[in-house]
């Protein structure tokens, strides 16, 4: 059997597997309800550790005859999920609280959300996490465990219970390990075959050292983050959205294999095959789209500032293209220390039409980052979340993608009412209305989050970050080095554009007063598509690359980013000024009348750092030159462009699309991501979905197959093509 | 110095070498009835009115000098092309192409992307119309992109007097033309003018050791046979440097062009060639020691 047939049958298993996929999740939630009861006078922490020890006994186990990894438990989440918010029995204890900090929040922002002033639905969030995956490797969890007890002896009585739940809910995640060793051992003694027999032996040996102990191969390395990203997902209630940054972490282990001989570059090739494999068949996306929340972290640079690009960055990249796997999102950092030839291997895979990489500026991140008081050693091991949002690898737990500002709808607010008599008056106006919004989602916000710790607190994800064992707080007390929230906003072209025709039409042409464009918005531009046509055409625009305009974004923009300043959440950590999208652009477009710029009632808002779809920008180039403008770095959290090109042949487009990157390097953005979009491609698509289930387009921070997009989402992706 | 050009397109990637500009002179004096720039063949400017953006606001006819009963000019013989109604129409739906420019406008136009014709090899190609029939212009152009280290590249049917292409030639770095047919008589049939000079002017080319890529147009029923590729490639065999040939199949997506102009297009029935017969044409003419692609591919 081939590797190719090895592939397929392990696809048909997973499938098989996951298709009769009918977990107790009632069984165990009756056995949670009894720990509940046993335990509800106690600590959170020790109620969780005691949730933690049940489930890890209760979960039946599963290994698969292909995939050589183990960490399927029978913990009741569904198919098509990663965990965290979708898993019932790891927030069975925070959902038994909802009334608490859930419901009051909901009620606040429920008139918010129906006006489109404000898309989220938490708090706090509780996804798009990262492990301090560097301890896991670096110690494993019996190193943690020691650290815990050694710290946890000399603990004030008030700490205390915090390290009893640490050590109790790692001695049970490390039993768990334990079943899948025994597991694996019986099924190698029963195999029928010798190479059963060595696929199930090869499971029992990794799991009786991970992640109790650091790795001490590739393969045991790929074992233990997959295992923890998996279990813990699943039973604590976190979303631990990202396996890490992993040609930096896996590096040192992928060559001493080769070194020794202990494993062949192509051997290496087929584990990650088995990592992108798992999310495409778990997530079913051959057949149709679902949110995989599952990211990996290519490229940027070591702890110690050294560049990171190696022959398993380039594995990464081949095994992607070769597979053509979709579910998994590429993080890659780039920066203006990388070579070119790193730019041509990412340049490689978008050619394959696998929009899937969004590529994130090591430069700007890291100078963004250590401005908002970040060491320089812990920034330079950020990884991305679910998609484009930052999170430094084992130092921080920063709440973000559940929350999200309209700054379009907060500008027809003010300009419901303002009677300015200048720009600089109705500016300001709007100035104060944003930040009186901030301030007032920040409210709702700490006050939900207050009682994070009560609902859930979170024993394994903080004992493998820095800074909870040291000060014997919880991840959801503050117990991380950093404890951040980054509160996004969103519309930023839309909201420059319509400042810039009000500023146009109103203050410097005296073409209309404020009443007139208050009525002709109300109607929709209906009676006055002139007008309309005028402002979209006539009118400069965001990402045309127009010096009056980009001096003018670049105010506003340096104006938006001091709303965060000195805002601190309920953890004590920072609020970061942010402008990750996801797809809410379009829901919160939806939700809100016609703008000054020329966008029609209910159509999408612009996304990320983008132009508005609508505009027509002649020269896709002038989007990187636009950036230039822009002091990103004000900005800690990713800031994305997305950039449509045409279809290349392949010796053209690497060319074109790595000089394109290094431009973008140059011009300081944040971060940039490609989509190849080919028209009549798109079209007949629609027509013949049939000829077309390979045609992936980027739809925001994440990929999927475009015939299973619904007809909004088409044509929005299709009138992108056109421009 | 000034010139007429009817566009500056960036970000082209089929006109030579890395990322480009193309800038687009305007008059020619060749007729190609497949023509995809129909708004190229006139020197002097001229209206184009793309009636699906078209709003149907009725400004136009309001400033229109030569209005008659209220119904604008345009395109008609009473329209003197003066530009008017373009200018007050808020949708673009009409358009004055081939506005007359200084060498220092086109050149501002161009500085935007200057990092990335750096960066990618890149430059600019001139194209039309026909960049040869303003020569000063070009020289002007030419010289200016010298001074800022820009690749050049010139897309012409050079069919002008050899002395004034080989004044050109050493501030051009990569000529690029096309060989329609070696049928004299069916050249001239389809363009108006006869191919003897500018085969002549090929070989001349060819002959100074100057980068040369030469592009043939596969139209149905005039060029597509086997055996008109075949006698092309065989004269692109004798040639001194061995140019390279890409065969670029005809595509109708200019018709609206012609609409927006009212001229009647005179390629409108014809199909684009089959991928598949392309190909083999591209084989055809390897054979005769041509390395030659598909649109570049």
């Amino acid at each position: 059997m081939n590797s190719c047939e090895k592939r397929q049958r392990m696809a048909d298993e997973l499938d098989a597997y996951y298709a009769d996929f009918n977990p107790k999740t009632n069984e165990l939630l009756a056995l949670l309800e009894g720990v509940y009861a046993a335990h509800r006078e106690e600590e959170p922490s020790l109620m969780k550790a005691a949730l933690h020890e049940a489930l890890c006994e209760a979960c039946d186990i599963h290994l698969f005859d292909g995939l050589p990894f183990f960490f399927e438990i029978r913990s009741g989440r569904p198919r098509h999920t990663w965990g965290g918010l979708q898993s019932h029995v790891g927030l069975f204890a925070e959902s038994k609280l909802a009334g608490l900090w859930l419901r009051p929040y909901e009620k606040a922002i429920e008139e918010d959300r129906r006006e489109g002033f404000f898309h989220g639905w938490r708090p706090f969030g509780i996804d798009h996490h990262c492990l301090g995956y560097d301890a896991i490797l670096g110690e494993g969890f019996e190193g943690i465990l020691a650290r815990a007890e050694q710290i946890g002896s000399k603990a004030s009585p008030g700490q205390k219970p915090f390290y009893e739940a640490v050590t109790k809910s790692i001695r049970a995640l490390l039993h768990m390990a334990e079943r899948f060793a025994a597991e694996a051992r019986r099924r190698a003694e029963s195999a029928s075959d010798g190479a059963g027999r060595a696929h199930f032996e090869r499971i029992a040996e990794a799991a009786a050292r991970v992640p109790a102990k650091p790795p001490r191969t590739f393969y045991e390395g790929f074992c233990s983050i997959l295992f923890c990203r998996e279990v813990i997902s699943s039973i604590e209630g976190i979303g631990i959205s990202t396996f890490g940054h992993l040609d930096r972490m896996l590096f040192p282990l992928y060559e001493a294999d080769l070194a020794a001989g202990r494993m062949t570059r192509e051997e290496a090739g087929e584990l990650i095959h088995a990592l992108f494999l798992y999310t495409d068949v778990r997530f079913e996306l051959r057949r149709a789209v679902h949110e995989t929340s599952t990211t990996i972290i290519l490229g940027g640079c070591d702890r110690d500032g050294a560049v990171v690009y190696n022959d398993l960055t380039k594995l990464f990249l081949e095994v992607l293209v070769q597979g053509r796997y979709i579910g998994t999102k590429v993080n890659c950092r780039i920066s203006s220390k990388h070579p070119r030839a790193y730019f041509e291997n990412l340049a490689d895979v978008q050619l394959a039409n696998l929009p899937v990489i969004v590529l994130q500026n090591d430069d700007v991140i890291l100078a963004a980052r250590t401005a908002q008081g970040q060491a320089i050693e812990d920034c330079r091991l950020y990884v991305s979340g679910g998609c484009h949002e930052i999170v430094l690898q084992n130092t921080e737990v920063n709440t973000r993608a559940d929350s999200w500002i309209s700054l379009p709808r907060l500008l027809l607010k003010t300009l419901e009412t303002s009677a300015a008599e200048s720009f600089e008056d109705f500016y300001g106006e709007y100035r104060r209305d944003v930040q009186a919004y901030y301030d007032r989602i920040i409210a709702l916000k700490n006050e939900g989050e207050r009682h994070w710790y009560e609902a859930s607190p979170l024993p394994l994800y903080s004992s493998t970050l820095t800074g909870c064992l040291e000060s014997g707080r919880d991840a959801t007390q503050g117990g991380a080095k950093y404890s951040s929230t980054a509160l996004s906003m969103l519309g930023t072209a839309t909201c420059i554009d319509s400042l810039y025709s009000i500023k146009h039409l109103v203050y410097d042409t005296g073409r209309l007063t404020l009443e007139q464009l208050r009525g002709i918005l109300a109607e929709d531009f209906a009676g006055n598509e002139p007008l309309r046509q005028y402002i979209i055409r006539k009118i400069p625009k965001y990402g045309t690359n127009h010096a009056a305009l980009n001096a003018f974004a670049s105010g506003v923009l340096d104006d938006l980013s001091t709303l965060a300043d000195g805002k601190i959440n309920a953890r004590g950590g920072k609020y970061l000024p942010a402008f990750y999208p996801h797809d809410i652009f379009r829901p919160m477009g939806i939700a809100i009348g016609a703008t000054p710029d020329g966008r029609r009632a209910h159509m999408p808002l612009s996304r990320g750092c983008s132009p508005s779809e609508f505009i027509e920008v002649e020269n896709p180039l002038d989007i990187i030159h636009s950036l230039g403008a822009i002091d990103f770095t004000k900005y800690a959290d990713s800031f994305c462009a997305e950039m449509t090109l045409p279809p290349m042949e392949k010796a053209v487009g690497r060319n074109v699309l790595a000089a394109i990157i290094e431009a973008f390097l140059e011009q300081k953005g944040s971060s940039l991501q490609f989509n190849l979009l080919d028209r009549e491609r798109l079209l007949d698509a629609q027509k013949h979905p049939e000829q077309h289930a390979d045609l992936i387009v980027r739809v925001c921070g994440y990929s999927e197959v475009f015939v299973f997009l619904n007809a909004e989402q088409q044509a929005e992706v299709i009138s992108r093509a056109i421009r | 110095m000034t010139g007429t050009v009817f566009n500056i397109q960036h970000f082209s990637i089929h006109d030579g070498p890395g990322i480009r500009s193309t800038v687009f002179f305007k008059g020619c004096n060749l007729r190609c009835f497949w023509c995809h720039n129909p708004e190229s063949w006139r020197t002097e400017p001229e209206m184009q009115f793309y009636a699906a953006r078209c709003i149907g606001c009725g400004v136009c006819a309001g400033v229109c000098p030569h209005a008659k009963d209220g119904k604008r000019a345009l395109l008609s013989d009473d329209c003197t092309a003066c530009g008017a109604c373009a200018e007050a129409c808020m949708a673009e739906a009409i358009r004055l192409t081939g506005k007359s420019r200084t060498a220092d406008e086109v050149i501002a136009d161009l500085l935007s992307d200057s990092d990335l014709y750096e960066k990618s090899g890149g430059g600019i190609t001139f194209s039309g119309g026909e960049p040869l029939l303003q020569p000063e212009f070009l020289r002007a152009l030419l010289l200016a992109c010298r001074e800022r280290g820009w690749h050049t590249a010139v897309e012409s049917a050079v069919c002008v007097p050899w002395e004034r292409i080989e004044a050109l030639l050493p501030l051009i770095d990569l000529m690029i033309c096309d060989i329609k047919t070696l049928d004299e008589a069916a050249h001239r049939e389809a363009t108006g003018q006869s191919n003897a000079r500018i085969l002549d002017n090929i070989r001349h080319i060819a002959g100074t050791g100057k980068p040369l890529l030469l592009r043939t147009p596969i139209i149905p029923g005039f060029n597509d046979s086997r055996e008109s590729v075949a006698a092309i490639a065989e004269f692109i065999a004798a040639l001194p440097g061995s140019p390279a040939l890409e065969l670029l199949p005809f595509q109708s997506l200019c018709k609206s062009k012609y609409e927006s102009l009212h001229r009647a297009f005179g390629a409108e029935t014809l199909e684009t060639p089959e991928r598949a017969y392309m190909k083999e044409l591209a084989a055809l003419a390897e054979r005769s020691g041509v390395f030659c692609t598909v649109n570049g591919l």
